[in-house]
This record gives C-alpha cells, structure tokens and sequence, in this order.
C-alpha cells in the first residue's frame, strides 16, 4: 500500500515537478522500489488515456464561428502599426529568420481553407490566413506543431519565405506582444501584403482554381 | 445560452494586455490545445466548442496579460465552465424538483440531440466516464496538468492556490479518476 505523500511525490515526479535534492532522492526510491515504480507506470498510462480523450476534438473542424473570432481583421490602425515596427526593429537585430529558399511540397496547403487544421499523426497543419503579395502572388500563414511559417506559391508548389520555431514558453517570460514569432511574421507580412487577408469566399474560389 | 455567460470577474486593469492582431494569433495557435482543454472539462464535443467561442469572445473583449496568457486563459475558460455548471444546476433543480427527482450530474442531461448522440458514443469511453464523475476541482486542475501540460506555477496562478496545494490536488484527483476508472481500463 502507497502512503499518500508518496503518491504525491509520484504525481510531481510523473509531471517533472521535482527537482534537485527531492528529485535525486526520489529517483533512487524509485529504482529500489518496485511498488513505486508500478505506480508510476499505472499513473502515465492514465495521464496518457486522458491525453487521448481530450484529442478526440482533434478530429472535428474548427466551427466557423470560432474561426469568424479570431481571424485577423483587415486594415490596420497607424498607431498599432507604429507600434508593431518599434517591436519589429528590435526583432531584426536579434530574430528574425529568413528560412532558406526551400521549396515544400505541402499540396494539402493547397485544400486548406483559413482556419482548417490537416493532421497526420502527431504533427499537424493550420493555416491562419492568406494574402496576396505584392507582385501579385499568393502567401499563405500557416502553423505546423513546431514552426510558423509564411509559404507563398511558386509554380505549382509553396515556397517557405519565413520560418520561425515555435516552442511553449514559461509563465513569466512571454515575449511582449510584437515580440518573438508572432512579431517575425507580422513584419513579413507588413512588408508583403497587398491590401488586407483574403476573404472566405475569394479564398474558396482560389482553392477550386488551384490558386490560379 | 453561453453568450449570456458572466463569467468570473478577472481583474486586468493593472495589466499590459496583447495587441489585438498578436492576441487573435495567440488564440489561433493556441486553439487546439484550447479545444482539448475544454473537452476534457466539459466532457461532450457540442460543450467544449461552445465553451471554447465562449472563452474566445471572453477574452477578445478582455484581453490576455502578457506576462501569463495562458495561465490567464485557462482561468477565463475554467470560470466560464464553472459559471454554466452553477447554471445548469440551477435550471435542472428548477426543472427536476417539480418531478421530485434528484439530479446527480449535469452532464448526464443532454440538452441536445445533437449532444444525445454525442453522448451516446462517449458512453463506451471508460475515461470520459470517469472524468464525468470526478468533482470540478480535482477535473479541472487535471486538465489543467494532463492535458494542458501547464506547470503547477502556472496552475498556481490560473487558480489562485499556493503550488504546495497544488501539488497535493492533482495527486488526490489522480487517485480519485484512477478509482472512478476501476477495473474498466
């Protein structure tokens, strides 16, 4: 029978809450104690039945209305443009990411619809928005679990024009707004769109003509 | 329904919020994770959508601190949540007591077909069913943890709660659901 405060010590140990001294001596119960160690097996096989409960949702589409919420409104207002270019000079001395001129073959890019998320196994592709640059080309915006990315249409295939690593950030040390990714791909957008992101509609069409 | 939310008075005035276009980007990355987050409170697929536009118009109104955005809008989801729970609660006891039947757990009252049907298929998931019987505190700071993958700091803060009692929380529910969950996993 597992004491409480053990089960305790095993729930922080199972979520990476222990550190130092009380991790160094837990980890060594840990390998004298088969009890434990069963435990904490029973305890990540829960942790992962509920993970893949809640990714059920995975599977359904956004619903339009949550997407109507958060696309970006078109136009933009001077004093917010103001401050977007101070926090997109500081992102130039020190992140911003030209991605190299490679060239994806992410024909699912080509169906997606703003706000349609493509899974295949665990990664994932979302495109936020789309835009004409421009020369008169098409961009896309979109997420993958571990990038955010602009990919703007070269022939018959996308084009990643920036690439910034996406990664979970800390309580406490979230970048400032206009900062980190999100600011990386406000400048390139701010420096390339013609006019405002493309409407649902006018998207639909270019989808049904291949973005001709 | 969920337009009509209150929600939980949060206090932002002290607070530097995200700029409108960096919060809707936000929001976008942060929507998968969001929608599993409320499935995983709510337990029904029709719910947790509605709880997840609820939790959008919430914070496009509000805002999200900069310094804690996402502690910030699990506890804007949480408390929407909890507030339509107290809802139902109400509008079933009103409903029920006429009856003179006992309600058990809000979940357990479709409101929909649509939700009927959805619950008709979660009924063969031992794990939704044993989430739909732990109490709202130990389901949430799971979620919150299992499925967020936030740490006890930021559940700290989202909840208000000292990290210790965190800590001791989430091993008491997790204990609690693998009881509920018996021998059926």
């Amino acid at each position: 029978m597992i004491q409480d405060e053990d089960l305790t010590l095993l729930s922080a140990y199972a979520d990476g809450e222990l550190v130092g001294e009380d991790l160094i001596r837990f980890s060594e119960r840990l390998l004298k104690e088969p009890a434990l160690r069963r435990e904490l097996d029973a305890i990540r096989a829960v942790d992962e039945l509920m993970i893949s409960h809640a990714r059920q949702i995975d599977d359904k589409p956004v619903p339009e209305e949550i997407r109507a919420l958060v696309r970006v409104k078109s136009g933009r207002s001077a004093t917010k443009l103001f401050a977007m270019a101070a926090a997109v000079f500081l992102l130039t001395i020190g992140s911003f990411i030209l991605a190299p001129q490679s060239t994806i073959d992410y024909a699912v890019v080509d169906e997606l619809e703003s706000g349609q998320r493509f899974v295949q196994g665990d990664d994932y592709i979302e495109v936020i928005a789309s835009f004409r640059r421009l020369d008169g080309g098409f961009c896309r915006e979109l997420v993958t679990s571990t990038a955010h990315r602009i990919v703007c249409r070269q022939n018959t295939s996308w084009r990643i024009e920036v690439e910034v690593p996406r990664q979970d950030v800390p309580l406490n040390s979230y970048q400032p707004a206009g900062a980190g990714d999100i600011g990386t791909i406000d400048a390139f957008v701010r420096e390339h769109m013609a006019g405002s992101t493309i409407e649902t509609d006018e998207e639909r069409k270019l989808i049904k003509q291949n973005w001709r | 329904m969920w337009n009509s939310f209150t929600g939980s008075t949060l206090n932002m005035s002290e607070r530097t919020v995200l700029a409108d276009e960096v919060l809707r980007r936000y929001l976008v990355e942060e929507m998968g994770s969001m929608r599993r987050y409320a499935l995983s409170l709510t337990g029904s697929l029709h719910d947790a959508d509605d709880l997840v536009q609820a939790t959008v118009e919430r914070v496009l109104t509000g805002g999200l601190p900069v310094d804690a955005p996402k502690a910030w809008l699990v506890r804007v989801c949480k408390n929407l949540w909890i507030d339509e729970i107290r809802k139902r609660k109400i509008r079933n006891h009103d409903s029920y007591s006429e009856e003179g039947e006992e309600v058990s757990h809000v979940a357990d009252i479709p409101s929909n077909p649509v939700e009927t049907r959805i619950d008709d298929v979660r009924r063969y998931d031992a794990i939704g069913e044993a989430l739909e019987k732990l109490t709202e505190d130990h389901r949430v700071i799971l979620s919150m943890i299992v499925v967020e993958g936030l740490s006890y700091a930021q559940v700290a803060e989202a909840l208000e709660l000292p990290v210790g009692t965190v800590m001791s929380r989430v091993a008491r529910a997790r204990t609690s659901l693998r009881k509920q969950i018996g021998g059926e996993i």
